[in-house]
């Protein structure tokens, strides 16, 4: 058994709202080992995001983490205090956003943003910081390094502000980085300049990474294992080859169905039908049951749970 | 697609430059040539698909050929008729017969207004039916799209976002258009809900013989859905070509590049992908002679100097480039 960096066991996240509580994570666990990647996958509102950013400690009001454990190399993450967290965030824990264009601060220079982690975390001063500022930012393939070091945000293109991202993220070579939809709002060109040097970084540093994404041909490309999860739940986990040859869970097999794609021509596409339930108004039984193409009776009344159907190889359904 | 076909519709030379201002006195310091020189044909029936990264001109593109922005410069003709310089009288009776349908379906609905009347508004804008006659229409609208007559009197913040994409549908339907356009249609939801709306797409176009120009940044659901597929870089079309020669048989080193980039969905697939160098260049600036020579992997001394014109290499087959790609590669 490899050693686990990360384990999630149980995570519950709320968000009291005025209708009522919604239980965006409802008891998820996973693991990641030291230098794998996992891709959580899903689609929107099944609660990709929050899981990582309960990791992250970064969930805000109406929301909270009201169960379960995150243990980082054996230490609970829900214990700490803000002022432990503080310490751990962007130097043993780190995390990419979707969105470049409003993560980094557009009134400070990017040298700035990036010294900020070394002048923190490792006690530099100004200057041992913008040197190491310029290094960072060569790491992560940006040109002319030295000159950018004083751009500000708006001076760049999307992909370059992925790379700056990226490199404040790595510059104290976490032991785990969470990438949230890293790519999504690249063209594809760029995009497969960032999954590129992820990659790399990723061999490189060794780095536990969790991806999280909703494009399964990201995952295909990238991941180790592979989490998928619908309406706040896991509904399989699986090693990436196994996931892809042979999915258990009707979701699974859907969303795998209804991807068009580049290597072959079908007149129509699977589809699943309907639409992701409101989280207020939780189907009874297994979540999926009013969409799933196989549901009987007893998948309306039953809730399933997450057993094993093949070697590592979890599955939430009655018939998998 | 052959030539033999009847031709919807045709744009020649179209171009699309937006000044751009700076300083205190906003004076004029450029121009954008966000649409650069672009020439296509579309055929009665067939759907054209547009394909391209942010910035390269095909939304634009769509635009105008849906009056919505004036062209700089170029000629469009939509079934036999010139569309530039029409009065309004004329321009309105044209949009009856082109519709657009939108990318983001949050905001290309008045949330104020009731299904009924969103898709009613075509019909009431061009004095077609009243009352009674108008709502048969409409729920007959909504059923096509696979809505209810139910669905009439409710708003658009009830729906999930795939059943307001198909409310677009709806509306853009109303007035049996020969043309519609789709920009990035499906780019904006869910994989699961993406392969129920091109279907829908599919099975409209089968019914009621409709046209598409599909315009899109994502290449698998351009594929899915397209017979010719036209690749724009920098306010050009680079490479058009019918789908199967396009994806099969690639000519533009930028088609072979964005073809590789895209992520395949089977992970005993993994190879090594041909990845572009830096960022697209600025089109208030675009580099000289072929735009694509700060990127090409096969650059040579004459790309920097002179601009290819887009010439038919096969039977149609159009590539915009001084050393079209011969072999074939295996990039899929």
């Amino acid at each position: 058994m490899e050693t686990k960096l990360l384990e999630v066991r149980n995570l519950h996240t709320h968000f009291k709202t005025e209708d009522g509580v919604v239980p965006s994570v409802n008891g998820i666990s996973f693991s990641v080992a030291k230098g794998e990647t996992l891709a959580i996958v899903g689609e929107s509102g099944c609660g990709k995001s929050v899981t990582s950013l309960s990791i992250m400690g970064l969930v805000a009001p109406p929301g909270q983490v009201v169960g379960g454990e995150i243990l980082l190399e054996g230490q609970n993450l829900l214990a700490l205090n803000k002022k432990e967290l503080r310490k751990l965030r962007g130097n043993k824990l780190s995390m990419i956003f979707q969105e470049p264009m409003t993560s980094l601060n557009p009134v400070f220079t990017v040298g700035n943003q990036l010294g900020e982690v070394f002048r923190l975390h490792q006690n530099m001063d100004k200057q041992q910081a913008r040197g190491r500022s310029i290094e960072m930012l060569e790491t992560v393939g940006i040109p002319r390094a030295d000159k950018v070091v004083d751009y500000f945000p708006h001076q760049l293109s999307g992909g370059m502000r992925q790379r700056v991202m990226i490199a404040i993220a790595l510059a104290c070579n976490p032991a785990l980085l969470i990438a949230d939809e890293p790519t999504t709002a690249l063209d594809v060109t760029i995009q497969a300049q960032i999954l590129e040097l992820l990659k790399k970084l990723n061999d490189e540093y060794d780095t536990g990474v969790i991806l999280i994404t909703h494009d399964l041909g990201v995952v295909a490309e990238m991941a180790d294992r592979v989490v998928v999860m619908y309406a706040g739940e896991v509904v399989e986990q699986a090693n990436v080859f196994e996931l892809f040859a042979s999915p258990k869970h009707p979701y699974t097999k859907g969303l795998l169905g209804s991807l068009p794609k580049l290597d072959e021509q079908r007149e129509e596409l699977e589809s699943i039908p309907g639409a992701v339930p409101n989280p207020l108004e939780m189907p009874g039984g297994c979540a999926f049951h009013p969409r799933c193409p196989l549901a009987t009776e007893q998948c309306q009344s039953k809730k399933p749970s997450l057993v094993e159907v093949a070697p590592d190889h979890l599955a939430r359904c009655l018939y998998a | 697609m052959n030539q033999t076909q009847d031709k919807l519709l045709e744009v020649k030379g179209l171009k699309k430059h937006f000044p751009y201002k700076q300083g205190m006195f906003s004076k004029k310091m450029g121009h954008v040539r966000a649409v650069d020189g672009v020439d296509f044909t579309v055929y009665r029936g067939e759907t054209l698909g547009i394909v391209g990264e942010s910035g390269c001109g095909k939304s634009t593109t769509g635009q105008m050929i849906l009056q919505l922005l004036e062209p700089t410069e170029g000629e469009i003709w939509f079934e036999g008729k010139h569309l530039t310089g029409l009065d309004k009288g004329e321009e309105k009776a044209i949009r009856r017969n082109m519709q657009m349908i939108f990318q983001d379906p949050y905001s290309s609905l008045n949330p104020r207004m009731r299904v009924e009347d969103i898709v009613a508004e075509p019909l009431r804008v061009h004095g077609l039916g009243r009352g009674r006659e108008i709502r048969e229409k409409v729920v007959e609208l909504l059923r096509l799209v696979g809505l209810d007559a139910h669905h009439l009197s409710r708003h658009p913040h009830e729906f999930s976002g795939g059943q307001r994409q198909r409310i677009g549908i709806a509306r853009a339907l109303a007035l049996h258009p020969s043309l519609i356009v789709c920009d990035e249609a499906v780019s904006a939801l869910d994989v699961s809900i993406q392969s129920q709306i091109l279907n829908l797409l599919k099975k409209l176009q089968k019914e009621l013989q409709l046209t598409y120009i599909f315009i899109s940044h994502g290449l698998p659901a351009v594929k899915h859905i397209s017979d010719r597929i036209a690749v724009m870089y920098l306010g050009k079309i680079v490479e058009l070509a019918e789908r199967d020669e396009l994806f099969e048989r690639p000519m533009h080193p930028y088609t072979e590049a964005l073809l590789s980039a895209v992520p395949i969905p089977d992970p005993t697939q993994r190879k090594e992908r041909i990845v572009l160098q830096g960022d697209l260049p600025n089109p208030a600036n675009p580099p000289s002679g072929c735009h694509f020579h700060t990127r090409c992997p096969y650059v040579q001394d004459m790309c920097r100097q002179s601009a290819p014109s887009l010439q038919q290499q096969a039977d149609g087959h159009f590539v915009s480039c001084h050393f079209p790609l011969q072999e074939l590669r295996n990039l899929i």
